[in-house]
């Protein structure tokens, strides 16, 4: 890996800051533009970033587990979600949802509005930075 | 079977597939996963026939209880069940020849995941009420079949699998053109819908080109006559087991949907008919004689086999065209559809089967070439007798199951005075048979000539698969010997195609009739006010559904 110190120092601010990006995009999602897929993208592109930096033994590290599996449990999320709903004899994929009061100071709080496709969503997080993450690893160890 | 079960047909593959990605490292789990699964979906799919067939009842899902046109709505009417209890048989004989016949290399990676995805894909385009959501299932199937296209690669595999993601490629980006177009014309993309449209005859003239167009899509899938030119080039080069199972599921999904596309949808459409149905009528006349002379003139039993399909793509497309025909009576267009589909089901199976018997034909005598082999009357007798039934089954000879279904359209085309097409259709069988009485009398009949054929100390474990082709063959045979069974299902799916009344009650609800549909095209100020009232309905129909 031939990577010059200007991307290695410009790394470790970027990789950290776009994951946390991702998950605000993600928690955005459900009424605003966002979601999970663009979490996904935005992660990838962290993980890929410090990838280019530090080469494919850290990036390793730093995921412990295949992208495949990030795959199949990202798929495993998306059904769940369905199957909840369709074991209480619901149609497939009905969502539920609630409100959740988190008090932010003393005298304010925030209702934080939680939907059952939070899960879903959570689930093409998965399957996106999966498969990104994957196929740029495979491609670009092919070309080294 | 209750109606919100249906999604089971999309659950359980999908289940499946993710199940089988976490066992990827371990051959024998996954075989047994995959096969109690598949054995599951078949469960599911005989109960789902038991309780549509009888009544032609219709079980509707709408997911996540979005009301009908707005949401997406899966449905299976009997057309669906039939079809749905044939794919799953279909597949798990086919599971069963992978599961014992493939190598490790060929089982490796991640064939059993997409396996049960491609499953998933099918099984999905089957029970889909929506057009969108059935180019969604087409992509599931597509990309499946392009990582299985990979299975054992040779060189000539990759090369011909290049040409086939190519032009899939093709067919998606225009099936999704026409359905943007789709949308922009009839404002709705919901199967029921969009017939409740063509039934009130309100489709826009200009919305026609597009249904045309639809037709090029699905015949490319499907490989009709002018569209069929990559199907005998990919189909040969892949293991016998998958150029079987894409025999047998991915062309005939192609001719479900145009059943239900052109039949049902835009069948009481007189306007659309009359562009489509001749259409339909001439190139079924050609695809089944040019496919059967191209089958006459092939020398390896694959070949002849995947250019077969294309041969047979002819009879159930004279079977639609007949259906939508103008100036033909009723309960001779029901005839019609309840021939093509009851023809589709005895495809699926039979060419599935033959191929499989291909594959256990290269097993025995290490070749396909009808010029390296022979002798395996003597090597295999099981195996010729099951090939006999599925190739006698295929060229129609009474009272096996092809006969059936050509007696039906033969009898149809006769009825309603299309001389021409019938004429075509019993020359094409004469030549079926023709070219499976060659593959009969070079591989089995013919002296010994293949290379282990000579060395009769090697014999391949052929159980598995010879237990899948069995299977087919049973099936095969229930379908001839019990052909008044299965055509009364067929009948009670073809009533409520040409009648689609039913479909339309049971998806968009009895008094959810809006008339919220516009056609904006019109560019007088007229139809301005006319844009406004037909909107509030929509509103109060929203409102309603919360």
């Amino acid at each position: 890996m031939c990577t010059s110190v200007i991307l290695k120092v410009g790394a470790r601010l970027i990789v950290p800051l776009s994951l946390v990006f991702a998950m605000y995009i993600y928690f955005k999602g459900h009424q605003t533009p966002g979601g999970g897929f663009v979490a996904g993208l935005v992660a990838s592109v962290a993980l890929i970033v410090h990838r280019m930096s530090f080469g494919s033994e850290s990036l390793r590290r730093m995921l412990p587990i295949s992208e495949r599996y990030f795959i199949a449990v990202g798929l495993t999320l998306a059904l769940g979600t369905g199957l909840g709903a369709f074991l209480q004899g619901l149609p497939f994929f009905t969502s539920a949802h609630g409100y959740l009061h988190l008090p932010t100071t003393i005298e304010h709080s925030y209702d934080f509005e939680w939907a059952s496709v939070m899960a879903f969503d959570l689930g093409v997080f998965l399957v996106v930075t999966g498969v990104v993450v994957g196929m740029i690893d495979v491609l670009s160890k092919e070309i080294q | 079977m209750t109606q919100h079960q249906i999604v089971l047909f999309v659950v359980l593959p999908m289940a499946a597939g993710i199940v089988t990605t976490f066992l990827h490292r371990y051959r024998q789990a996954q075989r047994w996963v995959g096969a109690g699964f598949l054995i599951a979906n078949m469960v599911f799919a005989f109960k789902a026939l038991a309780t549509v067939a009888p009544t032609g009842a219709v079980l509707v899902s709408q997911m996540g209880n979005w009301l009908a046109p707005f949401g997406i709505t899966i449905a299976v009417d009997t057309l669906s069940a039939l079809m749905l209890t044939m794919a799953s048989i279909v597949c798990f004989c086919v599971f069963l020849y992978c599961a014992f016949q493939f190598d490790r290399d060929q089982q490796g990676g991640f064939f059993h995941p997409m396996f049960h995805l491609l499953i998933m894909g099918v099984q999905w385009s089957f029970i889909t009420g929506d057009f969108f959501n059935l180019f969604v299932a087409f992509e599931i199937m597509l990309m499946a079949s392009y990582a299985i296209f990979c299975v054992g690669t040779s060189k000539k595999q990759m090369k011909q699998a290049y040409k086939y993601v190519l032009l899939n490629l093709l067919g998606s980006t225009m099936f999704v053109t026409c359905l943007g177009l789709i949308y922009g014309q009839l404002g709705t993309l919901n199967m029921a819908d969009i017939t409740r449209l063509a039934m009130d005859d309100k489709l826009p003239t200009s919305s026609l080109p597009v249904i045309a167009m639809m037709l090029l899509v699905f015949g490319g899938k499907t490989a009709i006559f002018p569209l069929w030119y990559w199907l005998p080039d990919t189909y040969h080069t892949l293991p016998s087991a998958i150029g079987g199972l894409f025999a047998g599921l991915l062309t005939k999904v192609g001719a479900y949907v145009m059943i239900r596309v052109f039949v049902m949808m835009f069948g009481t459409s007189t306007q659309v008919t009359d562009i489509i149905a001749p259409i339909l009528l001439l190139t079924a006349g050609i695809t089944m004689f040019l496919g059967v002379l191209g089958a006459v003139s092939m020398h390896t039993v694959r070949r002849i086999l995947s250019i077969h399909i294309i041969s047979q793509v002819g009879y159930m497309l004279m079977g639609m065209g007949l259906a939508i025909a103008s100036g033909v009576a009723p309960d001779i267009k029901e005839m019609a559809v309840a021939g093509a589909i009851f023809f589709i089901m005895h495809n699926m199976v039979v060419k599935c089967c033959l191929f499989l018997c291909g594959g256990l034909m290269v097993e025995h005598a290490g070749d396909d070439d009808l010029e390296k082999i022979g002798g395996l009357l003597k090597r295999a007798p099981w195996l010729a007798t099951l090939f006999m039934i599925a190739a006698l089954s295929l060229a129609g000879l009474p009272p096996l199951s092809g006969f059936f279904g050509k007696w039906v359209l033969l009898s149809a085309g006769f009825q309603s005075e299309h001389y021409v097409v019938v004429f075509f259709a019993v020359l094409t069988s004469l030549f079926t048979l023709l070219s499976m009485l060659k593959i009969w009398s070079y591989g089995f009949w013919s002296p010994a000539q293949g290379k282990h054929v000579d060395q009769p100390k090697k014999r391949p474990m052929t159980i598995g698969g010879m237990w899948g082709i069995a299977l087919l063959v049973i099936v095969a045979l229930s379908m001839g010997l019990g052909a008044q069974k299965y055509y009364s299902m067929c009948a009670m799916a073809a009533k409520s195609l040409i009648d689609p009344t039913n479909y339309v009650k049971a998806v968009l609800g009895e008094q959810n009739t809006p008339e919220y549909k516009v056609v904006i095209n019109e560019p007088t100020s007229q139809a301005q006010p006319m844009h406004h009232e037909s909107h509030e309905p929509a509103a109060n129909h929203d409102s309603h559904g919360h």
